[in-house]
């Protein structure tokens, strides 16, 4: 018997892993099963991207040959479409977590000790714990009144000219280049404009987002004044006027959980996701990770361990991904790597490539790192259209512990942006097939 | 046709196969040489029985019994063969739909078989199994009446596959495992994958090195604990005194050391046993040879010795301190042979200190070797002790009837048996004879497989090498091995009086299944008189 505390991606698919082996599951959900991620994160966030590229394209429309005039953007009817396939998700994953027969339980959670939780109904008994109780919208208590969550953007009933949002990081960067696209002036308050994760391209999609008008601004936010429809807010010597400012700061939801799991504002766990109490484990946003990708594998490796298996998290073939700009990285960022291994690099630039050519995407650029020695890949790094899904095929390599010669070896149909991995992966002797001779 | 490892000798129970000269599915011609085995450390090229079309069941680097299939010789190109060939012709040639062939012909097949019974299958079956060369009779059939049917076919394709897939070398290892593996020269056979369906990652490939390096010390304890002399040395004197009613006792002090041995067996590397060397004589050669001082050292010499040797790039990741060499051909072959020694014969190691001092006259007077002395010494008190010169074969106790002396000897790094045939018989001037060109090609690895064949007892002389005792590996299937330690001058009692005298210690480990402990003390004190009294040896040579 297992509980599992919060039903966002690494709570369902830990139930769901934890049912194919064996055990029965209650899930508890004081929300939405689905989560962040299908509620409030990933899900709306690619549908309200969808929207604002197929406004933005119809402006390079005309090179091929369409001729539209864009109409006012109507911000209530992106919402419906992302209600829609968001509840198409939620009801699937409902069906699924039924066929598998969770029991899922509508309600918060709180684990008082290693094998009792209480629920809505009272003591739950079990013999594993997972805790996946993911994160909150932060917003300092003073600023709520003229501020919106990442939540609640997705409520928006109108399209504001300008935004400011605040704190960066994958999520805030998409949300950033959503408004962009829609021609909102946008000004972003970050320390760093991306997860460490993205060192290696943190300043090209940061030159992206200014040459696209992104206002950069460091400090902190000291006030926040109404001014008529708009909110001036002072930042250091700065003052920025827009019409809404964006929170995406996130808390870690770590009410219910033992103080003593508690380190440093997450729940501290082993590769085996168990915490201080082998019983219990954590998955997700509270173990200080926080893409639903790495959630979800967290999940499997929790319910398989929890389930007598020895499986393991390796954090290194999780790909991270940033829809818009389009980006994508795996693996060891190449300081990492160089302080491990004797690195070596093959580049491939999206503009050598044919595929990427006739689609006009042209910027962007693929980097695979590997170990001279073993021909190890290491980590890679790739900008530009089709990021989030090519990337996958070099985490597939290095699962697969394939070394750099057999990625290369890839048979590609032609023309297709795949290539770019192979040719990236030649690159490191320089026998790319669409490069100059070196 | 059939063709079976072959027995190259009396005692060859199993040969690895080194090489294959000729290719799956190649043509071979009766009497061509087809591929090349190994045992007792002697490559021996094997011909082919019958001409036909090579079909090879057992890959290289596999141990087989002797009298088990390794090959068979077929009328026509093997089936599976032309499948392969198929296959890789794939990318350029169409799929071509496989033949149908008449049910007639199958029973051909059938009939060339082992079995001649018609096989129950249903029709399906059979031209599955036609399709994939798969003879029914070794199909299980789950039918009516036992009958095959083409799902019970598939699944016994399927299986086999898996398992060839599984023999033919390294299926579940990674690439990047397989690299780091094969520049480290770990053999994967010995790691177990934690991948998927275990597959070997490369994670597996560091712990393992870690692992191996890390029980090294631990190890070595163990090994040296049970080998003190002073535990063998002082029940020793007891032993010929001990009648019958207290011979269960030396059982009991093998129950004790019997759980340590298997520790030894893992690892991958053993104690580098024995080397011999023709001392004092003929000092020439000794000094010519500096490799076999490398070889000889006891113990561990394999660390000291390598890492002068290797160099390898900067350590990486988890990798542990230290450097390997690949387990490979001879190493292997004594790696695996020492470790089944020491894992399956009871060991026992007697010493006994013997006075040199007239052997040493002898040698001087004779212009022969210390070594020369020993195995006439050895061969002549086996002859009255038939149970040191015996073998354990399958719970019989077979006492041989000829006397055959090994003697170890260092090549390289590599550690050989020549062996002395029919020792006994020889005079100590033709033994003398025989060792020196044993040993001189044994150096020059010029050894034919007669050379090293059918020992029956072994000698390990590291007395040049300045050790005073030790404690030697038997060499299986024999019954037991002598080490002979340094000769010094020490002062000893002799009639009351202190006398300085040429003494050397003589170590005798049996196996203590064949041999209890008094037949063999009294074998060694025979060969202790012969030795303090040479001249017998010299007596029993003119027939």
């Amino acid at each position: 018997m297992i509980t599992i505390l919060g039903g966002g991606p690494g709570g369902y698919t830990a139930a769901i892993r934890a049912v194919q082996l064996g055990a029965e599951v209650t899930l508890l959900e004081k929300e939405e099963v689905g989560g962040t991620c299908l509620n409030w994160g990933c899900v709306p966030s690619k549908v309200f991207l969808k929207g604002s590229k197929m406004y933005s394209q119809l402006k390079f429309a005309e090179s091929y040959g369409v001729f539209a005039k864009p109409s006012p953007f109507d911000m209530r009817r992106l919402g419906e479409r992302k209600n829609e396939v968001k509840q198409a998700l939620v009801m699937g994953l409902k069906n699924v977590l039924r066929s598998y027969g969770v029991n899922i339980v509508h309600g918060e959670g709180r684990m008082i000790d290693e094998h009792t939780v209480v629920g809505p109904g009272g003591n739950i008994a079990c013999d594993k714990i997972i805790l996946a109780t993911g994160c909150q919208p932060e917003v300092p208590h003073l600023f709520q009144e003229l501020s919106v969550t990442y939540k609640d953007v997705f409520q928006l009933q109108y399209l504001p000219r300008s935004v400011l949002v605040v704190n960066g990081g994958v999520f805030a960067v998409e949300m950033a280049w959503f408004f962009l696209e829609l021609g909102s002036q946008v000004t972003m308050v970050a320390e760093n404009v991306l997860e460490r994760d993205f060192e290696d391209i943190e300043t090209r999609i940061a030159s992206y987002l200014q040459n696209r008008g992104v206002k950069f601004v460091q400090g902190r936010i000291a006030s926040i004044k109404k001014q008529g429809e708009q909110k001036l807010v002072e930042i250091g010597e700065e003052e920025i006027i827009a019409e809404e400012l964006i929170w995406m700061n996130r808390k870690r939801v770590l009410e219910g959980i033992p103080r003593k799991l508690v380190q440093h504002e997450s729940v501290a766990v082993n590769e085996h996701m168990q915490t201080a109490f082998p019983a219990v484990y954590a998955v997700g946003d509270i173990t200080g990770s926080y893409t639903a990708g790495d959630a979800m594998a967290q999940g499997v490796v929790a319910a398989e361990h929890a389930m007598g298996n020895t499986t393991a998290y390796n954090p290194r073939t999780v790909p991270k991904v940033l829809y818009a700009p389009e980006a994508a990285v795996i693996g060891l960022t190449e300081r990492e790597a160089s302080e491990e291994y004797d690195v070596v690099k093959g580049n491939f630039p999206y503009g050598a490539s044919g595929r990427a050519q006739t689609v006009g995407a042209i910027r962007g650029r693929v980097t695979i790192l590997a170990d001279k020695k073993y021909g190890e890949i290491l980590g890679a790094h790739i900008v530009g259209k089709g990021a989030s899904e090519l990337i996958q095929l070099i985490g597939f390599a290095m699962r697969l512990e394939a070394t750099i010669d057999e990625l290369s070896s890839l048979l590609c149909a032609h023309p297709t942006m795949v290539e770019m991995i192979r040719d990236a992966g030649l690159d490191i002797h320089g026998n790319a097939f669409n490069l100059p001779r070196k | 046709m059939k063709m079976v490892m072959p027995k190259m000798g009396m005692t060859m129970e199993e040969g690895t196969i080194v090489e294959w000269k000729k290719r799956e599915g190649e043509f071979v011609e009766k009497g061509e040489i087809i591929l090349e085995i190994m045992t007792n450390k002697v490559n021996i090229e094997v011909e082919a029985p019958a001409s036909g079309f090579l079909k090879i069941l057992r890959g290289v680097d596999d141990v087989v019994l002797v009298g088990e299939v390794i090959a068979s010789i077929e009328e026509k190109v093997p089936e599976a063969v032309e499948k392969a060939e198929v296959s890789r012709a794939m990318e350029d040639v169409p799929w071509k739909e496989p033949e149908f062939k008449p049910v007639r012909q199958e029973r051909e097949v059938v009939e060339i078989s082992v079995q001649e019974e018609r096989t129950p299958a249903s029709p399906r079956a059979r031209r599955v199994a036609e399709d994939y060369g798969v003879l029914l009779e070794n199909v299980r059939g789950t039918g009516p009446d036992g009958a095959v049917t083409e799902g019970d076919v598939l699944s016994y394709v399927g299986k086999r596959k898996s398992q060839e897939a599984f023999q033919s070398g390294l299926p579940g290892v990674s690439p990047l495992a397989e690299r780091i593996a094969r520049e480290k020269g770990i053999d994967l056979s010995r790691i177990k994958g934690t991948g998927l369906e275990g597959k070997i990652t490369k994670e597996d490939v560091f712990r393992y090195m870690e692992e191996r390096e890390k029980p090294e010390r631990p190890r070595m304890q163990k090994e040296l604990e049970p080998e003190k002399p002073g535990i063998e040395k002082e029940r020793e004197p007891e032993i010929p005194r001990i009648e019958k009613e207290r011979e269960p006792e030396i059982p009991r002090i093998e129950k004790e050391r019997e759980p340590e041995i298997p520790r030894i067996e893992k690892s991958s590397e053993i104690e580098l046993e024995q080397a011999i060397e023709k001392p004092m004589i003929r000092p020439e050669p000794v000094s010519q040879l500096p490799p076999i001082q490398t070889g000889a050292t006891l113990a561990e010499p394999e660390h000291r010795v390598e890492e002068p040797i290797m160099h390898l790039e900067k350590p990486l990741g988890p990798e542990p301190e230290g450097k390997t060499l690949p387990l490979t051909g001879i190493r292997k072959l004594t790696a695996e042979r020492m470790s089944r020694s020491k894992r399956e014969a009871p060991h026992l190691t007697l010493g006994m200190d013997v006075d040199m001092t007239e052997a040493s006259n002898l040698k001087t007077s004779l212009a022969v070797t210390y070594t020369d002395i020993l195995v006439k010494a050895v061969a002549l008190a086996l002859r009255t002790h038939p149970q040191l010169n015996s073998t354990l074969s399958e719970n019989r106790i077979v006492l041989r009837d000829t006397i055959n002396i090994g003697i170890a000897v260092a090549r390289g790094e590599d550690l050989l048996v020549p062996v002395i045939h029919r020792a006994d018989a020889l005079s100590l001037k033709k033994i003398s004879q025989a060792t020196a060109d044993i040993i001189e090609r044994t150096r020059k690895d010029q050894l034919k497989d007669t050379d090293v064949l059918d020992g029956t007892f072994t000698i390990s002389n590291l007395g040049m090498y300045d050790i005073d005792f030790f404690t030697p590996i038997i060499n299986p299937p024999e019954a037991a091995i002598l080490g002979v330690g340094r000769i010094t001058p020490r002062p000893v009692v002799v009639r009351n009086r202190i006398e300085i005298r040429e003494i050397a210690t003589l170590s005798l480990s049996f196996d203590h299944r064949i041999v209890n402990g008094v037949p063999a003390a009294l074998f060694l004190k025979e060969v202790r008189n012969l030795l303090e009294h040479p001249y017998r040896l010299l007596m029993e040579e003119e027939p």
